[in-house]
């Protein structure tokens, strides 16, 4: 990357579409993709649902090679 | 922003900059200085720069003689005098101190005990007798001064259980007819893998093959565990004789049937030759022959908790065979002997160690003590233990008392292997200033409310145990950061110094923190500190355990510890090694 891009995680949001042992699976608000990560990456107060809404924040992925 | 008279106190040590414009004349108070926990994002946005300052308990209450404006630092040139009350400051001068894990040189040969009491009655003094508060010189928790040793009681030293390792040299691993150990040459029956494969209905194929040091440039699926081939050949884990086999590992790959990496996240799935961090305490060495087992397990199991553990059933039904074989190939053909010792130094200061281990669930999960060495069956799992804290003692974890389902997150999770090898537990039992009363294992279960169940149950645990000192170690990263710092405020609050291990670089940066969280030691060694999907590049090594031992003694011995660096740096780590190497005679 040449140019100078201010590049900075920004806030999503999203709703828990799936659940398995290992991860959970959420399908990002505004039709931007599906994020499947592992439970280690969940931070939840209590056991979590289906439907629930989750909020992370992401930047914009650069391209390296 | 000004400061309060308590905070003054707490940075008198911190450097005096204003917090807003002052005029000459003024006598300067709590309400002039800046919050100096703001300096260091200030350095480096270029707002402040603190070239010739001084420290607050310097200038607390001298005149200033020039007008200055906000966030300048107050020089010698600005007051009408300095209060130079500690002739010896501990704390670094401005220009880039780095956290120090060894002892600072402002210290070497101080050796008086300072006691300034103003007012007061009914005050009581306790020492530990094996720690000699008087003296920092790094060594000098074994060598107490003159007048602590004339009153210590005798140096005991207590042999609780001893293990007795014997090892067998492995020169060629082959496959035949029938399973074998004979001069140094391991055969593996062929016709094993179809039994193997039947030991759960979840497989439904074990491919087995061997890699010697030559021919490592060739794929591999994800890695999901290493794991030592050792047996019992008297006494339970921990205790009696243990026969394992040199130069050889097993490590343990899978692949469901549509050809999905088991728990596909993060996986170290590549060039076997590129994707281990050789050498390092869960990997294979360099020498080292790998017996490797693929498991391919059927479609839609995964991601669930049965398929990875059907994984490791069948893996371990192959090793058990090669155990049972071990366990008639006579001792005197032994290697290699090596001792273990439980023991206990009465009279050491009491430390214990505290290995925070994944228990979210699936492969986030260990089996404890199983019934062979490293093995699979009688291994409870913490999940199933409600991932309370367990102790094991020193020996039981060297003698592969944790059999790990280790996948996510290759290059920061612990192998089978590294429990087999923890450096920590080795670095503390081996060290002759300290007494180890044990090895706490807590697991780190998903939900918050659960995390902080389980971190009062180790509170208790450790209040009732009456440590002088804790190391608490956690694998990974995430939301098992959230118990992480939990469990050092537990054991903080008790008084009881505490220092972290964690692998955190910029990607597993702490997502919580609190006061006692003083003391961390990072094990991420990748360049940028992300993840590298290498296997265990960034876990705990001989090097961190060192680091972390020295840290520790600083701080029970009162040593204040630098501030970490807002950014990660990994060439803190580095300096901090080669001050511990030099300090510690390493």
């Amino acid at each position: 990357m040449n140019a100078a891009i201010n590049n900075e995680a920004v806030p999503y949001k999203g709703t828990v579409t799936a659940m398995t042992d290992t991860g959970i699976t959420v399908q990002i608000s505004g039709r931007l993709g599906i994020l499947t990560i592992p439970w280690r990456m969940v931070l939840s107060n209590n056991k979590v649902e289906v439907g629930q809404t989750v909020y992370f924040s992401l930047s914009l992925l650069e391209v390296m090679n | 922003m000004s400061m309060t008279p308590e905070a003054v106190e707490q940075h008198k040590d911190d450097f005096a900059v204003a917090c807003c414009r002052v005029e000459a004349g003024t006598i300067l108070g709590p309400a002039n200085f800046e919050d100096p926990a703001l300096f260091d994002d200030l350095v480096e946005s270029g707002l402040l720069n603190l070239d010739g300052a001084l420290k607050i308990k310097q200038v607390l209450g001298s005149k200033l003689t020039k007008t200055i404006d906000a966030l300048n630092a107050v020089t010698r040139e600005v007051v009408d005098k300095v209060t130079e009350a500690d002739p010896a400051p501990a704390v670094p001068t401005a220009s880039g101190p780095l956290p120090v894990a060894a002892a600072s040189p402002a210290f070497a040969g101080d050796r008086m005990v300072r006691l300034h009491i103003a007012e007061g009655k009914n005050i009581q003094f306790e020492f530990p007798l094996g720690l000699p508060v008087a003296s920092t010189a790094p060594a000098a928790l074994a060598t107490a001064p003159s007048a602590a040793a004339a009153t210590a009681p005798a140096k005991q030293e207590e042999v609780r259980r001893e293990l007795k390792n014997l090892t067998y040299k492995i020169k060629e691993i082959k496959l035949g007819k029938e399973t074998s150990i004979k001069n140094g040459v391991l055969t593996l029956r062929k016709n094993i893998v179809a039994e193997a494969k039947d030991q759960s209905p979840l497989v439904t194929d074990i491919a087995v093959d061997i890699i010697t040091p030559d021919k490592r440039n060739i794929f591999t699926n994800t890695m999901m565990d290493v794991c030592p081939i050792a047996t019992k050949l008297e006494g339970k884990l921990g205790t009696g004789i243990t026969y394992e086999l040199d130069g050889v590992v097993m490590l343990l790959t899978g692949t469901d049937v549509a050809g999905f990496q088991i728990a596909d996240a993060n996986a170290s799935d590549g060039i076997l030759e590129e994707r281990v961090k050789w050498g390092r305490p869960g990997c294979p060495d360099h020498n080292d022959i790998i017996l490797r087992i693929h498991a391919t397990i059927k479609e839609g199991v995964r991601m669930e908790r049965p398929g990875p553990l059907a994984a490791h059933k069948a893996a371990d039904y192959i090793v058990q065979e090669i155990r049972e074989v071990l366990k008639s190939v006579p001792q005197e053909e032994a290697s290699a002997v090596r001792h273990y010792r439980d023991v206990r130094r009465h009279g050491k200061p009491r430390v214990v160690v505290i290995k925070e281990i994944m228990g979210q669930g699936a492969m986030h999960d260990n089996l404890i003590l199983p019934v062979e060495p490293a093995g699979f069956y009688g291994g409870r799992p913490n999940v199933d233990l409600g991932n309370l804290p367990i102790m094991l003692t020193p020996n039981e974890v060297r003698d592969g008392g944790i059999h790990a389902l280790t996948c996510i997150t290759p290059a920061t999770k612990e192998t089978t292997r590294h429990y087999w090898r923890e450096p920590v537990v080795t670095a503390v039992a081996e060290d002759p200033e300290f007494d180890l009363v044990g090895v706490i294992f807590i697991g780190s279960p998903q939900a918050n409310t659960e995390k902080f169940y389980v971190s009062e149950r180790l509170g208790r645990l450790v209040e009732s145990l009456d440590v002088q000192g804790a190391i608490v170690t956690t694998e990974g990263f995430g939301n098992n950061h959230v118990d992480f710092g939990s469990h050092i405020e537990q054991i903080g609050q008790l008084g009881v110094p505490v220092v972290g291990m964690s692998y955190c670089g910029v990607q597993g940066a702490l997502v919580t923190g609190n006061k006692y969280m003083d003391a961390m030691i990072d094990n991420s060694v990748s360049k940028d500190g992300v993840e590298s999907d290498i296997l265990e590049e960034n876990t705990i090594t001989p090097e961190g355990a060192a680091k972390a031992v020295a840290m520790l003694k600083d701080k029970m011995m009162g040593i204040p510890i630098n501030k970490a660096k807002n950014v990660w740096d990994i060439e803190v780590q580095n300096e901090n090694y080669e001050k511990v190497k030099k300090s510690h005679k390493l």
